[in-house]
């Protein structure tokens, strides 16, 4: 590697999640510096990682500062599979293979048991399937977090209500590492967990929405969900948290939404569909105008997972990375 | 001759190539509804009169007008006529539920075959379904880990593939004696810039099925 064949960089800041880096020409290293770790005292703290092309996918070489110590003296080690860079390819993502999953809890954010989390870090998005004892789970894309190694991961975004009973086993398949890179084109279509009884509705979706203040979003509400007033409407969105929006309509009224029984499998899904910017509301709000499009983000690129010991960083961090090509004479 | 029949494959690879990026950015922004009406005992379900009869009649209330005109019935054994019709465009594995569907016509039942599409497999309803191999498939998406088929019905002018800045298709040729100073290689190829994008959201519904005989 050497720093002349450079061909990008950056600055990100991070938040516990991993990070997707887009490079459409391709990468063959990278270099990722945590400044927030640097400036700490603490013990044990990564703050330099290296991957390059012959490298597998998922580790690279990482730097820690023992911060704890005199003079600050650094180890070097090689980062375990998963917690290092990961190159994609977003056009080919498939969904991975199916791994078995043994129990899912009957709570708002049914937590799955399985003997093996490998591949899985806080907001990956996993497809359940083949459980005949929460049917109503089955075939819809859910965000993660709360990854317990090799025992157990949870829903990250709470339904409405329980599913109604226990899932007795079946299968989970990761579908996207998170939801930057999910699907292909964007803003999608995203599934609706639940739904607020509010004067702006608080809208909760099953993954991470990537939805901007602004925002027009058309509801499809079926029978099984409850609130079949807000089917067919359109709303403006007026505020965002990672997996929730805030709407300009009235749900005071209307009958409550429910996560659809197991009874009424099968069934038709709760969507929230993006369909343009409101242009007026933008306007008038002082907002950054987005384009009024349907981007295809397929794209090669470098996945960084998060926490402190990755090169994703902790929630917070400042994070600089420097990317570049191999080239030959 | 070599030329030719390599300028015929990047034709339909060019084409090809639009049909997917069409489907994928459908798939990932057309709301949809989900077939209820089987009884494969997987959720979605396989393709029935009822999910068909839904998304027409969603699409009607919206006021999505249809792609195609009706075929006037004639007086010729085992014909029937068809209805004026929004699009249904599905993938080829489906075929054999289309079959299985009350009140399926298939093309060669129409008054006048003719005016069928090649590509057409039948009708249903209000629906013409356009069969494809590279039709649109959401891998393992059903309850029971199946594939899940998206059947994009749509009304006239529901979608658009736009071009960027008056940007159409290009097929490139580079004769060997441009393409390398040995005149060893000729280059043929094509480039195109196009963005596909629903145009009204109400106009075009993706009805999901798995197939009952996959």
């Amino acid at each position: 590697m050497a720093y002349d064949t450079y061909i990008s960089s950056g600055t990100f800041t991070g938040t516990g999640n991993s990070v997707f880096l887009p490079f459409p020409g391709g990468v063959d290293w990278i270099r990722v510096y945590n400044q927030t770790a640097l400036a700490q005292a603490a013990a044990n703290l990564a703050y330099e990682f290296y991957w390059q092309t012959e490298m597998p996918q998922g580790q690279g070489i990482f730097w820690t500062k023992q911060g704890a110590v005199a003079n600050d003296p650094v180890t070097v080690g090689f980062l375990a599979a998963g917690l290092g860079f990961s190159r994609y390819d977003l056009s080919m993502l498939s969904p991975g293979a199916p791994v078995i999953e043994t129990a899912i809890t009957n709570a708002v954010q049914p937590v799955v048991s399985t003997g093996s989390t490998a591949g899985l870090a806080v907001g990956t998005i996993v497809r359940l399937s083949n459980d005949a004892g929460q049917p109503n789970t089955m075939g819809i894309d859910f965000e993660i977090d709360t990854i317990v190694a090799n025992t157990s991961f949870r829903v990250r975004y709470a339904l409405a209500n329980v599913p109604g009973a226990a899932g007795t086993g079946g299968f989970y398949r990761i579908i996207a590492p998170n939801s930057q890179v999910y699907p292909l084109f964007a803003p999608p279509w995203r599934f609706i967990v639940n739904i607020s009884q509010a004067a702006n509705a608080v809208v909760t979706t099953s993954v991470s929405h990537n939805f901007l203040v602004g925002d027009n979003i058309r509801f499809n509400i079926p029978n099984a969900w409850g609130m079949t007033q807000l089917n067919g409407q359109i709303g403006t969105i007026t505020a965002v948290t990672a997996g929730t929006f805030t709407v300009n309509i009235n749900t005071t009224g209307y009958n409550a939404f429910t996560y659809a029984a197991i009874a009424a499998v099968p069934f038709s899904w709760a969507q929230a569909i993006p369909m343009s910017a409101n242009t007026s509301y933008i306007v008038q709000n002082n907002l950054y105008l987005t384009p009024d499009a349907t981007n295809n983000i397929a794209t090669y690129g470098m996945l960084l997972p998060g926490g402190a010991a990755s090169p994703g960083g902790a929630n917070a961090d400042v994070l600089y990375w420097i990317a570049g090509k191999n080239f030959s004479v | 001759m070599a030329l030719n029949q390599a300028a015929e494959r990047l034709g339909v690879s060019l084409r090809q190539t639009e049909d997917q990026l069409t489907a994928n950015m459908l798939a990932a922004t057309a709301s949809f509804i989900n077939c209820v009406g089987g009884i494969d005992g997987d959720s979605p379900t396989e393709i029935t009169r009822t999910d068909v009869d839904a998304v027409v009649r969603t699409l009607l209330t919206n006021n999505a007008y249809t792609v195609l005109d009706n075929i006037e019935g004639e007086d010729r054994f085992g014909t029937a006529p068809v209805r004026d019709a929004y699009f249904a465009l599905c993938h080829t594995n489906l075929t054999g539920d289309l079959d299985a569907v009350a009140g399926f016509i298939q093309k060669n039942n129409y008054p006048s075959p003719m005016n069928a599409l090649r590509s057409e497999w039948g009708s249903i309803g209000n629906l013409r379904f356009l069969i494809s191999s590279i039709g649109s498939i959401t891998p393992n998406a059903s309850q029971l880990g199946n594939n899940v088929y998206n059947i994009f019905c749509v009304g006239m002018e529901a979608y658009a593939a736009i071009e960027q800045d008056g940007y159409s298709a290009t097929f490139i040729y580079r004769p060997p004696i441009y393409d390398g100073p040995l005149a060893l290689n000729a280059s043929v190829g094509y480039k195109f810039a196009e963005v596909p994008r629903i145009l009204n959201d109400a106009w075009v519904i993706n009805l999901r099925a798995t197939s009952a005989g996959l």
